[in-house]
């Protein structure tokens, strides 16, 4: 390949943006946290069908899956400063444009995370959320103790799919001007004229974070499964005491 | 600016100025899922009847496939090309680069992209067709690729509809990444524009109205497909 292609170079600027891969992984945990709480509120909203904030909560729903990411970044990033500007708060561009960033991703995965919420949260038998009822569980206490528990148990694989796609939407946000390994590589392939390498280490990173966070996901469904069963054994035991 | 924070009569305009841009973007998202098919379908051959060396490239681009963010897939497809004509060229730099519109490197990444998913839903739906039947039409004495084409295909093909129509779904928003190697889609044009009049809001208000409205046409399309596939299910069964 000769000069054409540099694995020298591609090997010497690999731990150069693997050193800006904290902002990816900070963006993703910090949003998919927040986003989860959201989802699980929004889906909880849905599945008792109040009817206003139901349907509300649908529009929004379909908006953001309707959207690309990217549209949903820009009118964020770039439009809401001037909305917020325009009602007065003058300090505006004192805020990071990483708080929009957050912003936008919270948004985005709440809408798909609710709707993995509420299709878990009803293909949990009815009947349980009666038999709560009957032993005397108010609403609040039978999500909190007996469906929800069991909701995410369904939903880890599912939300897990989701947290991927988060992340690798984060290749994005250099776009709105976050430094990240993707900007870094861009400014670095201006100097070398070696973009290929450069976003061929991107790449690579981008996988192994992938992977890293697919292991993370079976781990954990994994672990749901020996939780519950465990719960069912004590059951079991303590039936068979009394 | 100063009279109002969002001026709908400039919305409206711009919506109709995005509205001549809709065929590029449909373009692309119709043509990768084309393209895109018969290379998942490919990638789902060789990998069910296990051809040695394909059958494990096929899987490791599954998983790659699918683990790239979409625009480090069209990155690469476009500054690889470049890095391949010289070496072709034994370092002459050739001007057919240029001859090369930015359209097709945003075909071959978003195809290389939904290529990597529809493999694996091919496969899903292929799986769901119980084994017996392939094992039934070899044993009537059908060659395996009639078999498959007379007994598996037509209900793998039922369960596949639903998971290529989101697959198209998600290419028709992916398609807005092909604005950074300059192909002048929806959201390319919504940037030039933004970028000369600076009015933000308006435009981008205009083109996640257009966007949302070509999903749900898509989205009510698929739906009413899938109730008309519907009769052919319950034969598997």
């Amino acid at each position: 390949m000769g000069n054409y292609f540099s694995p020298e170079y591609m090997i010497a600027s690999f731990p150069v943006l693997l050193s800006y891969v904290g902002v990816s992984v900070f963006l993703t945990v910090i949003s998919q946290t927040l986003a989860l709480f959201l989802g699980s509120g929004i889906a909880l909203v849905r599945v008792q069908r109040l009817r206003w904030i139901s349907s509300l909560f649908a529009a929004y729903i379909s908006f953001i899956r309707g959207t690309p990411f990217l549209v949903q970044l820009y009118l964020i990033c770039f439009g809401l400063p001037r909305i917020i500007k325009a009602l007065g708060a003058e300090d505006i561009r004192a805020l990071p444009v990483i708080v929009f960033v957050v912003l936008v991703m919270v948004l985005h995965s709440a809408a798909y995370m609710s709707e993995i919420m509420r299709g878990s949260l009803e293909s949990i038998d009815k009947g349980q959320l009666e038999a709560c009822y009957s032993i005397g569980m108010t609403t609040g206490e039978a999500y909190r103790r007996i469906l929800l528990p069991q909701a995410f148990r369904i939903a880890v694989p599912s939300l897990g799919n989701e947290i991927i796609s988060a992340l690798k939407s984060t290749s994005l946000v250099f776009n709105v001007g976050i430094v990240d390994m993707m900007s870094k590589a861009e400014l670095m392939g201006s100097y070398s004229y070696r973009s290929l390498e450069l976003y061929l280490d991107a790449g690579i990173i981008y996988v192994l974070l992938c992977f890293i966070l697919h292991g993370i996901t079976e781990f954990v469904s994994g672990r749901n499964q020996l939780i519950s069963d465990n719960t069912a054994e004590l059951a079991a035991e303590s039936a068979a005491e009394q | 600016m100063e009279d109002s924070v969002v001026d709908i009569a400039y919305a409206l305009e711009a919506f109709r100025y995005l509205l001549d841009y809709v065929p590029v973007t449909l373009a692309l998202a119709v043509g990768s899922m084309f393209l895109g098919s018969l290379l998942g379908l490919a990638v789902m051959f060789v990998r069910w009847r296990n051809v040695p060396v394909l059958g494990k490239l096929g899987t490791w681009y599954v998983i790659i496939g699918r683990a790239l963010p979409t625009l480090i897939i069209l990155y690469v497809v476009f500054f690889a090309f470049p890095v391949f004509l010289l070496y072709m060229n034994d370092g002459q730099v050739s001007e057919r680069f240029n001859a090369i519109p930015p359209f097709l490197f945003a075909l071959a990444g978003l195809t290389l992209h939904s290529g990597a998913y529809l493999a694996e839903a091919f496969r899903t739906a292929v799986q769901s067709v119980d084994k017996g039947q392939m094992e039934a039409a070899l044993a009537c004495g059908m060659t395996w690729s009639q078999g498959f084409r007379r007994i598996i295909l037509p209900q793998a093909a039922v369960l596949a509809v639903p998971l290529m129509g989101n697959q198209f779904l998600s290419l028709i928003k992916n398609t807005s990444i092909a604005f950074m190697i300059t192909v002048l889609e929806m959201f390319g044009a919504a940037n030039y524009r933004s970028s000369i009049s600076e009015r933000y809001i308006e435009i981008y208000l205009a083109l996640a109205a257009l966007y949302w409205l070509v999903s749900m046409f898509f989205e009510t399309l698929f739906r009413r497909l899938e109730i008309r596939l519907a009769v052919y299910k319950g034969s598997s069964e």
